[in-house]
């Protein structure tokens, strides 16, 4: 099934402090879809923003809703770490600080557009890379592929 | 706690190779060495520990906001009614020898017990006994009202590993459970706190994170995973969480003095105050295998991916599907 955008992505893209907020901007969803879940650092960039940027395009998963929240215990850690300090298991441990983490929910199409439309979106006014500087496309176009997320995307 | 493990050398070898293949089923622990590592660098080199590297925390779980808060009115109540119902005091709790501890009467040794196996049924009787004076002074409407701790010792129903099995010491079974019985296995999904009872503090904790691996593997509705620690020789606890971001520790409770004893309570207290699914960390967003998304119910039909780790992203994918099913009340 050929799975269009929804128009999420610019919900997505106004979102500041992902990580500090919930919300809730599922639009209609499909039928089948791919959903992850994933606890990230505080602070740290949605996904769904990254991957939204492409609408589809070059067979990357289209972003079709997502959830981030710091209202219910299961989607944060920051109700074990209030007033937490550091301790030490063994003589040699690192000391770490406390980093909270915010479930992330991702909604995902099945697959992305196909290489036609591609094309022909290319060929078009409305195209993405119109919309993607060349290295936020390669960035999103590899991390379709391998799945690795570490870059410091930023919000516009 | 109890991991069954070999004699000699050799054969200890191979097992530490097959716990930490099983842990992490990626890690090479071929080297002839690799004993050696795990002694000189023990954070580095053994996986539960490295997992939770720079990643422990001493933490007040029973303050305002915290996961197991405790309103000092009611753990008040509840140590009033130990005294007067029940006549335990730490005081009373510590006149005990080894063998006299009877479900209505706890009792412990004041200078520890010499073995582990020795302490499991008295520990289990002090914290069943919590439980009982809870229930007849805190509000009635709580998630884990009806907590019942046994001693357990045997394996588990999900097999992660066939060859050694975990065996873990002392359970609380979800109040929707039947109490366990001799012939069958207690399912992971079933349980609501891990118990571990031993004098070595790390092999402990290390055993206790794998429990709350395959605790919060079993049932991915959890986000945490609720344990106490028991150093049967010092009578020290610790109440522990294990989550996303690491492992929050109480600070040690010591059972042979009044502050230790009265903050054991407070804990008590603080699981048993916990109120519903949701406050029990669990997601509200999935019953069984279907997601509430929108008010459409969403069954998983195939999962991609699941990191089963405790500390760290934890990604879970699945293929969904919608189905008839609506959560009107979630």
């Amino acid at each position: 099934m050929l799975c269009q955008t929804t128009g999420v992505q610019d919900s997505i893209s106004a979102i500041s402090q992902p990580s500090s907020q919930m919300l809730i901007l599922f639009a209609e969803l499909p039928e089948k879809i791919i959903y992850k879940l994933s606890y990230q650092i505080e602070g740290h960039a949605l996904k769904a923003a990254l991957l939204s940027q492409s609408f589809g395009q070059f067979g990357i998963a289209d972003v079709v809703g997502f959830y981030t929240s710091s209202q219910v215990p299961f989607a944060t850690t920051t109700s074990h770490l209030l007033n937490s300090q550091f301790l030490k298991l063994v003589d040699d441990s690192v000391v770490g600080i406390p980093e909270a983490r915010y479930l992330h929910c991702t909604a995902m199409s099945l697959e992305g557009l196909s290489l036609d439309n591609t094309i022909t979106s290319l060929k078009e006014v409305e195209t993405v890379t119109e919309r993607l500087a060349p290295a936020d496309l390669l960035e999103t176009i590899l991390h379709a592929i391998i799945g690795e997320y570490d870059s410091a995307f930023t919000f516009s | 706690m109890t991991t069954h493990q070999p004699e000699d050398t050799a054969t200890t070898q191979s097992w530490f190779r097959q716990f930490m293949s099983d842990y992490r089923g990626s890690l090479d622990f071929s080297s002839e060495d690799s004993l050696l590592q795990l002694n000189n660098s023990i954070e580095d080199e053994d996986p539960v520990l490295h997992e939770f590297r720079g990643a422990t925390f001493l933490v007040d779980l029973t303050a305002e906001g915290a996961s197991l808060q405790a309103d000092e009115d009611d753990v008040q109540k509840v140590l009033d009614q130990l005294r007067d119902h029940y006549n335990i005091t730490q005081t009373s709790l510590l006149t005990g020898t080894e063998d006299n501890s009877t479900v209505d009467t706890p009792q412990l040794p004041p200078d520890g017990f010499s073995a582990q196996c020795n302490s499991l049924e008295p520990l289990t009787h002090f914290l069943n006994i919590i439980i009982h004076a809870a229930e007849e002074c805190l509000p009635p409407t709580r998630y884990l009202k009806y907590l019942q701790f046994e001693v357990y010792g045997a394996e588990m129903q999900e097999m992660f590993d066939m060859e050694y099995p975990l065996r873990p010491d002392i359970l609380a079974l979800l109040p929707s459970c039947t109490p366990h019985q001799r012939d069958t296995l207690t399912s992971w999904s079933d349980v609501a706190v891990i118990v571990g009872v031993n004098h070595r503090p790390l092999e402990l904790i290390q055993t206790l994170s794998i429990c709350a691996s395959r605790y919060l593997t079993v049932d991915r509705r959890r986000s945490f995973c609720i344990a106490i620690t028991f150093n049967y020789q010092t009578l020290k606890m610790h109440f522990l969480i294990f989550h996303r971001s690491g492992i929050s520790f109480s600070p040690p409770l010591s059972l042979n003095h009044v502050d230790g004893f009265q903050s054991a309570i407070k804990h008590m207290v603080g699981i048993l105050s916990i109120q519903d699914e949701a406050a029990f960390g669990l997601d509200m967003t999935r019953v069984g295998n279907v997601y509430n998304l929108n008010d459409h119910g969403y069954h998983i039909i195939h999962t991609h991916h699941s990191n089963n780790i405790v500390c760290g992203r934890a990604t879970v994918m699945y293929s969904l599907q919608r189905t008839e099913v609506v959560f009107n009340s979630l």
